[in-house]
C-alpha cells in the first residue's frame, strides 16, 4: 500500500507520469515475491501448508506469518526472518524508482519531508506508513476519537486487497451524517457492537469493485453489479464478526441491501473512508452502534 | 455426477458456485434466490444435493434446512456462509446440515466438500 500512497502523491505533484508510476508497481510486483514462497524456497514449509495457510487467509483476516505462527508451521523467529528476505515495500519502491532513473533515494526522502509536512506527520507517523503494514497505517487516515472504527475499517483493506486491487490506498477518512453519492451497496451486522458496513460510489465509480469480484464483466453499476459489491461486504463483514467471535461477541449478519439509484447514504453518524480502487475513488462507510440508511 | 440444487439470494454467489459445479461435472438442477423458494424446488426436483446459503431474506438458510430435512430426512445439505457465523453453524449441524463451505468460494474446497458429501 506505501507504493501507492507515494507514488499517488508523487504522480499529484507531476513530479512522476501516471504511465511511469503504473510501470514502476509492475516492475516492483515482478521482484516483490511472496512470504509463502520464500517459506517453501527455504525448506521452512510445504507447498501443501503454504497453501493452507493462503486458504485460511480468506476465512481468517490474518497476516501470512500470523497464520503459519498459530498452525505451528513457523516460529516467530522464522517468520522475522522472512520478512526481512521479502524486504521492505518503500524500499523496493525506491531502489525501483532509482533503476528506473526517475529520482534517486535522496531526491525522493526530500519529496518525503513535503509529504510529511503536508499531511501533518510525525516521524513517528512516517515510519509507520513505510511500515506498509496496514494495521500501522489505518489509524493516519482515521480521525482523532474514531478508534472504534479501525477494526472494521483494517478488515475492510485487507479483504479488498486480498480480493479486489492490491494497489489500493485511502483517502483522510471523516466522520458525517450524510454522504452523497449514486449508488450502494450496504450490510446491517447485528449484536452488542452492532455494525453497518456501505460501499457507495459516483457514476461507475464501483464498476471495478464490481466485476473483480463478481469475475463478470458488468455494462455499468446496475443491481447485478451492486449484489456483487454486496457479496464483497459480506466477506468483509464474515472477517470482521469472526475476529471478534474470538473475544466472546456473537454477531449476526443480515442480507446485503443495494440500489443503483439514491441520492444519498444518511445516519447520526458515520466514518466515510474514501478508497482509490483501480483508479477510481469508492466510499467506504462505517456506522457503529447506530444504523444508516440509503436514501 | 450429481443433480445439484443452489439456495443463495446473491445472484453473483450463485453465478461463481454454478461454475465451479458445472467444471467439476455436477449439473445444477435449477437455482432460487430465498430460502421458501429453495424449499419449494427441493419438493419439486428432488437434487442429489442442495447447497443453503445462511443469509437469506424470507426463510434463511437455516429455516429452510428445517423443513427440507423434515420434508426428507436423507437430504443432503451443504451450508454456505461468511466467516464469522459460528452459531449458526452450529445449529446448522444440530439441523441435520451435512458440510460448510465459506465464502469467498475456493474452487478446490467446494469440489471437495461436494465429493465427500456426495460419497458419504
Amino acid at each position: 500500500m506505501v507504493s501507492s500512497i507515494v507514488g499517488n502523491y508523487l504522480v499529484d505533484k507531476g513530479i512522476i507520469s501516471f504511465e511511469q508510476f503504473r510501470d514502476l508497481l509492475a516492475e516492483q510486483q515482478k521482484v516483490r515475491v511472496k512470504l509463502g514462497l520464500i517459506a517453501v524456497a527455504e525448506g521452512l514449509m510445504t507447498q501443501e501448508e503454504a497453501d493452507k495457510v493462503n486458504k485460511l487467509q480468506a476465512v481468517m483476516d490474518k497476516r501470512f506469518g500470523d497464520i503459519a505462527v498459530e498452525k505451528g508451521y513457523l516460529t516467530d523467529g522464522q517468520v522475522e526472518a522472512l520478512l526481512k528476505k521479502q524486504g521492505n515495500a518503500y524500499l523496493a519502491f525506491a531502489q525501483t524508482l532509482e533503476n528506473q532513473q526517475l529520482m534517486t533515494v535522496e531526491q525522493l526522502e526530500q519529496y518525503m519531508i513535503d509529504f510529511q509536512r503536508e499531511n501533518n506527520l510525525t516521524i513517528s507517523d512516517m515510519e509507520d506508513l513505510k511500515s506498509d503494514d496496514v494495521d500501522r497505517i489505518m489509524p493516519l487516515y482515521i480521525p482523532s476519537g474514531c478508534e472504534k472504527y479501525l477494526n472494521a475499517a483494517g478488515t475492510a483493506l485487507r479483504t479488498i486487497m486480498r480480493c479486489v486491487d492490491t494497489e489500493i490506498y485511502p483517502e483522510k477518512a471523516y466522520v458525517t451524517e450524510k454522504c452523497e453519492n449514486d449508488n450502494a451497496a450496504m450490510q446491517y451486522v447485528d449484536g452488542e457492537q452492532n455494525i453497518t458496513c456501505c460501499m457507495a460510489g459516483k457514476g461507475q465509480a464501483l464498476l471495478p469493485v464490481a466485476s473483480i469480484f463478481g469475475k463478470e464483466d458488468f455494462p455499468e453499476v446496475n443491481e447485478d453489479a451492486l449484489d456483487a459489491v454486496g457479496e464483497l461486504l459480506n466477506c468483509i463483514n464474515g472477517l470482521y464478526a469472526s475476529a471478534l467471535s474470538q473475544s466472546g461477541v456473537s454477531l449476526e449478519l443480515y442480507p446485503p441491501e443495494f440500489s443503483a439509484e439514491i441520492s444519498a447514504v444518511e445516519g447520526k453518524e458515520m466514518l466515510v473512508l474514501p478508497l482509490h480502487i483501480k483508479g477510481q475513488k469508492v466510499d467506504f462507510i462505517i456506522a457503529a452502534g447506530n444504523k444508516i440508511e440509503i436514501k | 455426477m450429481a443433480n445439484i440444487l443452489i439456495v443463495d439470494d446473491s445472484r453473483t454467489s450463485r453465478k461463481i458456485l454454478r461454475q465451479i459445479l458445472e467444471e467439476a461435472g455436477h449439473t445444477v438442477v435449477d437455482e432460487a434466490g430465498n430460502g421458501e423458494e429453495g424449499y419449494l424446488k427441493y419438493k419439486d426436483l428432488k437434487p442429489d444435493l442442495v447447497t443453503l446459503d445462511i443469509t437469506m431474506p424470507k426463510l434463511d438458510g437455516l429455516e429452510a434446512l428445517q423443513l427440507i430435512r423434515k420434508y426428507d430426512e436423507e437430504a443432503k445439505a451443504v451450508m454456505i456462509t461468511a466467516a464469522g457465523q459460528k452459531e449458526k453453524m452450529i445449529q446448522a449441524i444440530k439441523h441435520g446440515a451435512a458440510e460448510f463451505i465459506s465464502k469467498p468460494y475456493e474452487e478446490d474446497e467446494v469440489k471437495q466438500v461436494i465429493n465427500r458429501v456426495l460419497e458419504a
